[in-house]
């Protein structure tokens, strides 16, 4: 198997992941703001010994065991917050599976944060296997849970279900027509929190944005994801008609395309910033059929490797920002070449 | 909404002031809001700070309460694990499931704020969600259920003063409930 981010799922060419994430606490232990560390490790302890985290193939991490690097790697995938990461790393793991596409995470905003991940648009089957998991592990540690609220988590903003569903949209050509303000506007109107996952300063780089439910309680959890899913179904729809409208004036688009490939391969040194800019026009690109030197799968694995901590991972070495610019125009010609 | 100051460009920067109590409100672009000198102390990428947010939140709640009121919720304190009203106005988190009880009547509005709704609709403790088949396409909606969701429907037709709107699914909430009378019959 491959990990799941390598991989291209339904309606790739525009929703590049699904994540879902469930935040459960313990019943019978304080929530993590008020934890003992003997508390925090008996819960380690006691998801390192149990069935089902054996039977999904998880292994435990602790964070306090991984190198710096690994824990920022980790969170350039989405799985770790990068506020946790730099404090008390003491009794904090990760249970994560081979293809990586089902992280819990262990105390750290709550006692477990339960993730699962796929490539492309995939909300009901990422749900359906969250909910599996979190009914075997609810069966061993019982689960917090009041008839009035639902499952109690530590920060209200999560209360009820705990349940935030995701998508991460590739939106170019909506912002190259200037359409993006008005459906960011809409997706902000139906309940939905988005935000840009790259910026610099002010600017948004790369046209790449998250979508999320900010309801978690006072909605049944099909209903989030039903939502969430009429909702991406609806932006899908958009772009590509925005894609249509570009792709009348052919000779212009390709040789945009174009020209941002050929500065992405044949550099000598990328940084970071003209990386995610110039990755935003290739994909589109391969997405629309108009550049074939590349796959779609190869664009996913460089735009995960591609990223500061991971491309130090995968040269195995500490790197500082001038070699990472040479190292990364590296990559890219490695990987276009497999 | 275009910009206030230059008026060509879409704003996409709101900035709030309040001058003596008088709030006032700037719609900028980007490139004006930089060039007033909006951005040089902050931050466009500050996240959110959510225990801000409750603290602004509940303060201005606590300010149209009667005194007597917030004196008895400062004094609130959680017998489990000790978090004090305060210290959840800090750092936006309880300590334990005993301070959902404890603080319940200060986090309803916050509560509403937050998610519109404050009734628990989701899976009950134990049941088995992925059982009950999440499979979107074929959904149905029990009658029971529908009654409830047009209620709501219609609270909010109201509220935003759609009367066509709310007009129809007053129809519509009639036609259900006499249909169930007569099963009744």
């Amino acid at each position: 198997m491959m990990n799941w981010y390598f991989q291209s799922g339904k309606e790739s060419d525009v929703v590049l992941d699904t994540k879902i994430t469930i935040s459960r606490n313990i019943d019978g232990f304080p929530f993590v703001l008020k934890l003992k560390d003997r508390q925090a490790k008996e819960i380690l302890d006691t998801l390192e010994q149990s069935d089902v985290i054996a039977n999904y193939n998880l292994k435990m991490l602790r964070l306090s065991d991984m190198d710096e690097l690994t824990r920022q790697s980790l969170v350039e995938k989405y799985m770790l917050n990068s506020k946790y990461i730099n404090t008390d790393l003491q009794n904090k793991a990760i249970l994560m599976n081979e293809d990586e596409n089902i992280c819990i995470v262990l105390n750290e905003k709550d006692h477990l944060k339960i993730q699962v991940f796929a490539s492309g648009l995939e909300l009901e089957s990422s749900l359906n296997l969250a909910m599996e998991i979190e009914e075997k592990l609810d069966k061993e540690l019982k689960f917090a849970y009041n008839n009035k609220y639902g499952y109690l988590t530590s920060s209200p903003t999560n209360l009820g279900t705990g349940l935030r569903a995701s998508v991460i949209v590739h939106l170019p050509a909506l912002s190259k027509t200037q359409n993006l303000s008005k459906i960011l506007e809409a997706v902000n109107d139906l309940g939905m929190n988005i935000k840009n996952i790259y910026r610099e300063g002010n600017r948004v780089k790369g046209n790449i944005y998250q979508i999320s439910n900010k309801q978690t309680l006072g909605i049944r959890e099909k209903d989030i994801v039903k939502n969430l899913k009429a909702i991406a179904d609806k932006i899908v729809e958009q772009e590509r008609v925005a894609r249509k409208i570009l792709s009348k004036n052919q000779v212009e688009l390709e040789d945009e395309l174009y020209r941002s490939y050929g500065v992405l391969t044949n550099s000598r040194k990328v940084t970071n910033e003209e990386m995610i800019q110039l990755m935003s026009d290739v994909r589109l690109g391969v997405d629309m059929g108009i550049i074939k030197e590349i796959t779609d799968l190869k664009v996913n694995k460089l735009d995960i490797l591609s990223r500061s901590a991971n491309l130090q991972k995968y040269f195995g070495e500490n790197l500082d920002v001038f070699d990472r610019n040479i190292k990364r125009a590296e990559l890219i010609k490695k990987i276009i070449k497999e | 909404m275009m910009c206030s100051n230059c008026g060509k460009k879409e704003a996409n920067f709101m900035y709030t002031e309040i001058i003596n109590g008088v709030k006032k409100e700037v719609r900028l672009c980007s490139d004006c809001a930089r060039k007033l000198g909006y951005l040089d102390n902050m931050s466009f990428n500050m996240p959110l700070d959510f225990s801000n947010f409750f603290g602004d939140f509940l303060n201005e709640y606590d300010s149209l309460m009667p005194s007597l009121f917030t004196e008895r919720t400062k004094a609130l304190k959680c017998s489990s694990c000790g978090t004090d009203y305060d210290e959840f106005l800090t750092t936006g988190q309880f300590g334990c499931s005993n301070c959902y009880d404890v603080f319940q009547d200060r986090i309803e509005p916050l509560l509403r704020q937050l998610h519109g709704d404050t009734k628990y609709l989701g899976k009950k403790s134990g049941n088995r969600l992925s059982k009950m088949n999440v499979n979107l396409e074929k959904e149905e909606v029990k009658e029971d259920n529908k009654l409830n969701i047009l209620k709501r429907n219609l609270k909010e037709a109201i509220k935003v003063e759609n009367y066509e709107e709310a007009a129809k699914i007053r129809d519509e909430i009639k036609a259900i409930e006499e249909k169930e009378k007569g099963d009744k019959k």
